[in-house]
């Protein structure tokens, strides 16, 4: 596999990213929520003890940003599977199965496409009041529908190859011919739509902090440190930096490993829009 | 059958609404609860929630609101009491501008860029469109947003800060007019863009790869046809084809997608509309926004088959 | 795939050319137009319209169904009350010459203008007040305000005498009734045998006021404009023009362009509008406390002993310096020092002493393990909710947690949004679902908080702590009784001292309100928290 400059950049840069955050769990000392209650100033500008200043609270932001890491990426990695293993469920029962199961199920899809997503999302969001689990939740579940048109269409070209007639003919159990022939098949785009969604999911965790419905203070998330320094732009202009950088990093970087994958697996974003 | 495709909505469209209902219904609170204090009375938000007839069953209500739709009628808003269909009404002129100026904008971007990149594969050229396109769909909008609102508008006064056209035009000439809102659309529009292009770019540099690889463009090249005619009759065409399908799916983000643009823009478009719905508990507003959506999605997928089948006519629509 | 590259030239030059016609197309004819928007662009000043900023698109036009303030800052302009507050807080008349209150302080009696046209030329009189009245009383309106004209179950009748006289006839004594006569009144010829939740008037609406309704662009803007027949004098501005901003960013950035008249001012904005070449900066105390409430039904607070730790333990001039920049007072009393039922001492608060909290806290039994304080195995801790979209309350409560961290206790916050979180705080189950809460009370001129610390106003109504006094109970049936204001601050002040020592609450701080207004903007009232245009037709606009 022939991985880009930008894609062993961004290897790189999440590997980093994984050991500083959670290297930080070994010095209980720096904690990021810390501060002192009783004196609170302005937020700092940039100086050697606070490489990318202070926030608000006094608290220094690249730590933050770094202890934010974890539940950013947390974010990221498990909506990403909540919808990538509800996706798939989906997609192979309805392409496996045909007939009305899966008239019923991609029925559903199209209900679901069809609710404007922001609506959704928020309502939903509201439903269950914010918390990280809530936040990870209400992204997966509103996130699935693609990857199990994915799927299914992966299954549907699958049914017809001659190895899959072949194993049926020799016998094989519905279930056999599923999980050990046609799953793996699917897995490898998936994978690559997992990449992609992941990136999404950081910027939806990040809406919905300006929406006041993300990742609830005083934990530190990308989302909701960007959207408290917005309303410091004039005056603590710094304050953005680091968790605008970091976002923007690791969707970019996402999108490259993607990328990468995808030229790799020579797999073209399918379009299925159909009803 | 155009017909009976169009009959194959209903039931999408039923069901988009019912569980739409039954998830909004779910939401705790209610419309009463919007403003609480002391001197506001708990009975009488009690006797505003009986009156609007939020005391019911949500599935009796949800009756209810099928049995108005029926008659053509989309409710009245619980918070203002005004007419749904008026209050939508009075949103689209705005969506529409910037939602579609948007699409066209992105499709005469994506195009050149997204060809040009797949038929240099691999060059600098590639690579910085690839770069640049990802970093633009890498920024959370609502910061970029701002960004751009800082710079154009406080820091070079190039651009208003809010809203849709000037107030003070309206006796003035047509040509004035238009030229106000498009100097109003302009940073709305840009931070669309900045955010939209990447995918199409991306979707259009893989169709062209693809394409010109294939058997019969080499064919024709052996032949000698000129390699503008190859690209332009053939490689176009079939790139143009999928397109068609993602900006009849695009329709689905006319309406929510961009309601951080409008918030930040103050745009007074449908977004804003239904988000604040939403936090009000205004069931009537909400649902009426989302059976509007609902409906220009189906429109979207319906016109991308059309064009489907009349620029390939080995599609034909069931 | 390998092309030729001579080839390849012609292609890209092909590109190019296309790539610069949608270039030319697209960009340059729109960047045409809006370069021509830019020349044309400074634009004089208008002297004849004033622009007050909407923070929000109103819901409706209609004062007695309306419940945001957006929609409140507008009928403010368009509608008059019987009485109106001025700005030094006192109920002056307006639609009313005067009033005189009968012996038995039942029976109010309102003598009325007879120089009042609506703004459709129509004449206003007595019966446009039994009619706005009566539309509120009625069951079917849609209205949240009804309870206010109903003592004890029973509605306040009204009695036109003649056509600029009319009789309130209170079923029983009730001091705080006066205050409810600001109520906009609202035209009978208009809207009679008419739906009042969905009539098209709460679109449009005429009023008496300063100001007549001319347009309004849903999510765009309001625009009014003068009503030359004011009774009390034509308004010295042409117009008002109030766009709708909802980014509160968004909103500053139009101030400092000088796109609106008026902003408020986050605290932390403020210094630069300190000595601002063309804003004036105005700041006044908010009608309004903000507090910790403790849900009195939990175990954990039952014990008065935790209630005072963390009292002593909350350092508010620091709160004050911290979450509000200086801008606001410590509070100790559930009152505002703008009223005249402030009391006199008002030190009767919780000195700042994290010691005395401790000696509390071990007292009541707590014993520090792992630095969080324990009791029989359990964890001394709770749920701090606070509603969302206020940033200094969710300031504050953030330096709460981390302030009663110090002494041992573990807080958890949670930012619920505003429907989500008053359904948990008035849900009628016993005990609520929350532990304790940050949260303001904005407050009228009229001091009886009976629907907050009445013991018969829980489960149902605003004391959700679930507060019970008998004493604060009989105090403030006696507040309703008395007529006399210096009696009534007598016992008021009771009041607030049984309150304030049995700690349901911790007061925080009074906050204030800065505001910025362009240095053209004349004619101003002194600051107060009605604001700074209070005679809205007195304000004028001189470059």
């Amino acid at each position: 596999m022939k991985i880009s400059v930008l894609g062993r950049l961004s290897i790189g840069f999440f590997i980093a990213l994984f050991l500083l955050s959670f290297g930080l769990l070994l010095f209980p000392s720096l904690d990021p929520t810390a501060f002192d209650p009783f004196y609170i100033g302005n937020p700092e500008a940039p100086s050697w003890a606070h490489w990318f200043g202070t926030d608000d609270f006094g608290r220094d932001i690249l730590l933050r940003c770094l202890s934010g890491a974890r539940i950013s990426l947390l974010v990221g990695i498990v909506s990403v599977l909540i919808s990538v293993f509800l996706g798939v469920w989906v997609g192979l029962v309805s392409g496996f199965y045909g007939g009305w199961v899966d008239a019923v199920l991609m029925r559903f899809v199209d209900i679901m496409l069809g609710i404007p997503s922001l609506f959704l999302i928020l309502t939903i969001q509201v439903m269950l009041s914010p918390s990280i689990i809530n936040v990870i939740v209400v992204i997966g579940l509103t996130s699935w529908m693609g990857v199990a048109r994915m799927v299914r269409s992966e299954v549907l070209s699958m049914r017809e190859r001659v190895f899959i007639t072949a194993a049926f003919a020799r016998g094989f159990s519905n279930s056999k011919v599923l999980f050990k022939h046609i799953l793996p098949h699917t897995l490898l785009p998936v994978i690559v739509a997992a990449m992609l969604g992941m990136g999404s999911a950081i910027l939806a965790e990040s809406v919905l902090s300006f929406l006041g419905l993300g990742v609830q203070p005083p934990h530190a998330s990308w989302g909701n440190m960007l959207e408290n320094s917005l309303s410091f732009m004039r005056d603590a202009p710094w304050m953005t930096v680091c968790p605008g950088l970091l976002i923007t990093a690791s969707v970019l970087g996402l999108n490259f490993i993607g990328d990468d994958m995808r030229a790799y697996l020579n797999v073209r974003e399918r379009v299925d829009a159909r009803a | 059958m155009i017909f009976r495709r169009i009959l194959g909505f209903i039931p999408l469209i039923f069901g988009i609404t019912f569980i739409s209902f039954m998830i909004m219904h779910a939401a705790p609170g209610d419309p009463t609860m919007m403003f609480v204090d002391p001197s506001v009375q708990i009975q009488d938000m009690a006797q505003v929630k009986a009156n609007l007839g939020l005391d019911k069953p949500v599935l009796v209500q949800y009756f209810f609101w099928l049995k108005e739709i029926g008659k053509g009628n989309l409710g009245f808003s619980y918070v203002s009491g005004q007419p749904v269909l008026d209050l939508l009404w009075e949103r689209l002129p705005a969506t529409l501008l910037l939602s579609v100026s948007s699409l066209i904008l992105i499709l005469c971007f994506t195009f050149p860029l997204g060809l040009l990149s797949g038929y240099k594969k691999d060059s600098f050229f590639d690579r910085a469109v690839t770069f640049l396109s990802f970093l633009g769909m890498s920024l959370p909008t609502f910061w970029l947003g701002l960004m751009l609102l800082l710079l154009f508008s406080l820091r070079w006064s190039l651009f208003p800060t809010f809203g849709f056209i000037d107030p003070f035009l309206e006796d003035a000439s047509l040509w004035a007019r238009a030229v106000s809102v498009l100097h109003h659309m302009f940073l709305p529009l840009l931070t669309i863009l900045i955010g939209g292009l990447a995918g199409l770019i991306r979707f259009n540099r893989f169709s062209i790869i693809e394409i010109l690889s294939q058997d019969y463009i080499q064919a024709g090249r052996a032949r000698g046809l000129s390699e503008r005619r190859l690209l332009f009759k053939h490689a176009f065409k079939n790139a143009a084809l999928p397109i068609v399908t993602i900006l009849g799916a695009g329709l689905s983000g006319l309406i929510g997608g961009s309601f951080v643009i409008e918030y930040i823009f103050s745009w007074p478009g449908m977004g804003q509309l239904g988000v604040s719905a939403v936090f009000a508990r205004d069931y009537p507003v909400l649902m009426g926004s989302i059976l509007f959506s609902s409906i220009l999605i189906m429109l979207g997928n319906f016109l991308a088959d059309l064009s489907y089948s009349k620029i390939d006519p080995r599609v034909r629509i069931r | 795939m390998r092309v030729s590259q001579d080839m390849e030239a012609c292609f890209l030059c092909y590109i190019y050319i296309m790539f610069q016609k949608i270039l030319f197309l697209t960009l340059l004819s729109s960047c045409g137009l809006f370069l021509t928007a830019c020349t044309s662009e400074p634009q004089p000043q208008q002297t004849d319209t004033l622009r007050l900023l909407l923070s929000a698109n109103p819901s409706i036009l209609n004062p007695i169904l309306s419940t945001d303030s957006a929609s409140s800052s507008v009928e403010g302009l368009i509608f008059n009350g019987l009485l109106r507050v001025n700005e030094d807080m006192q109920l002056v008349p307006d639609l009313a010459k005067s009033y005189t209150i009968s012996p038995d302080n039942k029976t109010y009696t309102f003598h009325l203008r007879d120089d009042v046209l609506w703004h459709d030329g129509h004449r206003f009189d007595a019966n446009d007040v039994k009619f706005t009245l009566e539309t509120l009383l009625d069951p079917k309106t849609n209205t949240v305000r009804r309870s206010n004209y109903v003592i004890n179950g029973k509605p306040v009748k009204v009695e036109v005498l003649d056509d600029f006289t009319l009789q309130f006839i209170l079923p029983e004594v009730y001091s705080p009734f006066l205050i409810r006569s600001s109520l906009s009144i609202l035209p009978e010829h208009l809207l009679a045998g008419q739906d009042i939740n969905t009539a098209t008037f709460n679109m449009a609406p005429i009023g008496t006021g300063p100001y007549r309704f001319k347009e309004w662009k849903a999510g765009q803007h309001v625009r009014l404009e003068k009503n030359e027949s004011y009774y009390a004098g034509v308004p010295k501005t042409d117009h008002i023009y109030m766009p709708i901003i909802s980014d509160p960013n968004t909103a500053l950035v139009a101030l400092e362009k000088q796109e609106i008249d008026r902003s408020s001012l986050p605290v932390k904005e403020v210094p630069r509008f300190i000595d601002h070449a063309f804003i004036n900066r105005f700041h006044y105390y908010d009608l309004m406390y903000t507090y910790l409430g403790f849900n009195l039904d939990k175990a954990v607070f039952k014990d008065r002993r935790v209630r005072a730790a963390i009292a002593h333990a909350i350092n508010k001039p620091a709160l004050v310096q911290a979450v509000l920049k200086g801008y606001g007072k410590p509070a100790d009393v559930p009152s505002s020092p703008l009223l005249w039922s402030y009391p006199d001492n008002d030190d009767l608060g919780f000195p700042f002493d994290l010691d005395k909290s401790r000696t509390l806290l071990k007292e009541a039994g707590y014993q520090l393990k792992d630095n969080y304080l324990e009791k029989d195995g359990t964890r001394l801790g709770f749920t701090l909710i606070t509603n969302k979209g206020n940033r200094e309350r969710e300031k504050t409560a953030q330096i709460i947690q981390r302030t009663l961290k110090l002494i041992g206790m573990d807080v958890e916050i949670q930012v619920m949004e505003w429907s989500s979180f008053i359904k948990v705080v008035n849900s009628p189950d016993t005990p609520k679902a929350f532990d304790a809460v940050v949260l303001g009370w904005s407050l009228s001129m009229e001091p009886d908080a009976y629907s907050i610390w009445h013991s018969s106003q829980y489960p149902k109504g605003f004391n959700f702590v679930g507060y019970k006094n008998e004493r604060v109970d009989a105090l403030l049936d006696a507040g309703r009784l008395e007529t006399e204001q210096g009696k009534r601050k007598t016992i008021y002040a009771q009041m607030y001292k049984a309150i304030v020592t049995d700690i349901p609450y911790v007061f925080l701080y009074y906050p204030e309100s800065n505001v910025g207004i362009q240095k053209t903007v004349n004619g101003l009232t002194k600051p107060g928290p009605a604001g700074l245009m209070t005679r809205i037709e007195n304000v004028y606009l001189q470059p």
